[in-house]
């Protein structure tokens, strides 16, 4: 009869380790997930912070009376190329999308800007730089979500709370970036 | 003996304990991974939905000549294999062509190649004693006959006889007497929803889609757009896993689920077993 038991608490003591490292496997892959993201996501803003010295280089000419909106640009500019926290990047990153859709609101104002190719090139190409940014914040999101959740659930809060695992930040578009954009027509 | 009997029994039970865990990371990478929007995948494992499109040619399945974006056959024959009888297969093929998946963002190239495929048969035929197998295998039976005759002579200069019989596939076999075999054929049409999990990566250039028309032409150096974005593939890569299905992503979960429970109920059996033996 010892034996037998002994059979069985070594099978239930490997199942169990076996279980513990799996969870914490997946935490760090859930982390692991978390981090490609967010790195994934400063990939497309440094390239359309990339694109802001192109784009007020070609406004400049044309849009005299929007210096300060291009002042602003460039500050957000390099204020994003400097900043660390997820917090500061996302706010940072709606103010540029903000700023970048008053200024191709504000050009519409211009027809000789609206007729230069290297402008219309541009503006699509930062277009599509927002929509991919917007798509890989939304998959930031569900990483984190699925992060924050597995953490907070049993048996992994277990885990997750011998090895410190705290919740993660969502990226979350600032108020002003929700904001329409408003132009006043000359 | 009991020695040799807890080595069968640990080693089987080492290999379904690896298949179950390997279907469990599979199913958790499932469920832990978001679904990317085609026009934002970046480089690294991706899971993507959308409808399948032809990259170039729209191909033929083998057997019933439809359209299709991928294929895969397989052609068995009832055989003795050591005391039992058993399905053999005698033939099999997978379609490398790479197609394209759609979404509501973009469309992103596919390469199937060693991809794991996980589609339903389209179509099974079956031959045996006093049955034929239908015209389309008849037919495809004497293509691939002569492909073979054509591509044995013309690496070997032998234009007919011993080399030619061995690669020559029949339904028939001995005096006439029809083989017991079937006919499979597995195929992924146009615009059919799918589900893929692989890795994207750039694509080598025999393989890459069309290049992007450039942003600017002719323009000023600081006015160019820095960079253009470079179309990704998703692909096969070793140590990851790479699946095409058209199951849903909950259904996916399940299967592995369902794999997982099996493999690790027999891999504990057999460990019992294994230290019943070696304890006794």
């Amino acid at each position: 009869m010892n034996t037998y038991l002994t059979y069985l608490i070594i099978i239930i003591s490997i199942i169990v380790i076996g279980y513990i490292i799996s969870i914490f496997n997946r935490l760090i892959q859930l982390k692991n997930n978390i981090k490609k993201s967010s790195a994934n996501i400063d990939v497309l803003l440094k390239q359309r912070s990339d694109e802001v010295p192109n784009l007020v280089e070609i406004v400049k000419g044309y849009m005299k009376h929007e210096k300060q909106t291009l002042l602003d640009l460039t500050k957000i500019r390099t204020q994003l190329t400097t900043s660390q926290t997820i917090n500061k990047k996302a706010q940072l990153s709606g103010e540029m999308s903000s700023t970048l859709k008053t200024i191709f609101a504000v050009a519409e104002n211009y027809p000789k800007l609206q007729a230069n190719e290297n402008f219309l090139s541009l503006q699509k190409r930062l277009s599509e730089l927002e929509d991919q940014i917007a798509d890989r914040r939304e998959f930031y999101n569900d990483s984190v979500t699925n992060y924050n959740t597995r953490i907070t659930i049993f048996p992994d809060t277990l885990i997750a709370k011998m090895f410190k695992y705290q919740e993660e930040l969502l990226f979350v578009a600032s108020d002003q970036e929700k904001k329409n954009v408003k132009v006043q027509r000359k | 003996m009991n020695i040799l009997l807890t080595f069968i029994l640990g080693t089987m039970g080492a290999v379904s304990s690896y298949i179950g865990i390997r279907a469990y990371n599979t199913k958790k990478l499932i469920q832990d991974l978001p679904t990317s929007k085609i026009r934002s995948v970046a480089v690294g494992i991706s899971e993507i939905k959308g409808k399948t499109t032809p990259l170039t040619t729209i191909l033929k399945s083998p057997f019933t000549k439809q359209d299709c974006v991928h294929y895969h056959y397989t052609i068995e024959e009832f055989k003795q294999q050591g005391k039992t009888k058993k399905w053999v297969i005698i033939l099999q093929e997978k379609s490398t062509t790479p197609f394209l998946v759609q979404d509501d963002s973009g469309t992103m190239q596919v390469n199937p190649k060693n991809a794991e495929i996980d589609i339903p048969q389209n179509v099974q035929y079956k031959s045996g004693l006093g049955k034929d197998p239908p015209k389309e295998i008849q037919e495809f039976i004497k293509n691939h006959n002569k492909q073979t005759t054509e591509l044995t002579t013309a690496t070997t200069g032998i234009v007919a006889g011993f080399v030619n019989n061995i690669f020559k596939l029949s339904f028939e076999g001995l005096f006439g007497i029809n083989k017991t075999m079937r006919y499979t054929e597995y195929l992924i049409k146009p615009n059919t929803e799918v589900y893929i999990l692989g890795q994207a990566c750039i694509p080598t250039t025999a393989q890459t889609s069309p290049p992007q028309t450039p942003l600017t032409q002719n323009s000023p150096k600081q006015t160019t757009p820095t960079k253009a974005t470079q179309k990704l593939q998703l692909q096969f890569q070793k140590g990851t896993p790479f699946i095409i299905s058209n199951k849903k992503e909950e259904n996916m979960t399940k299967k592995y689920s369902i794999e997982t429970a099996i493999f690790m109920t027999i891999a504990v059996l057999l460990f019992a077993g294994a230290l019943y033996f070696l304890f006794q």
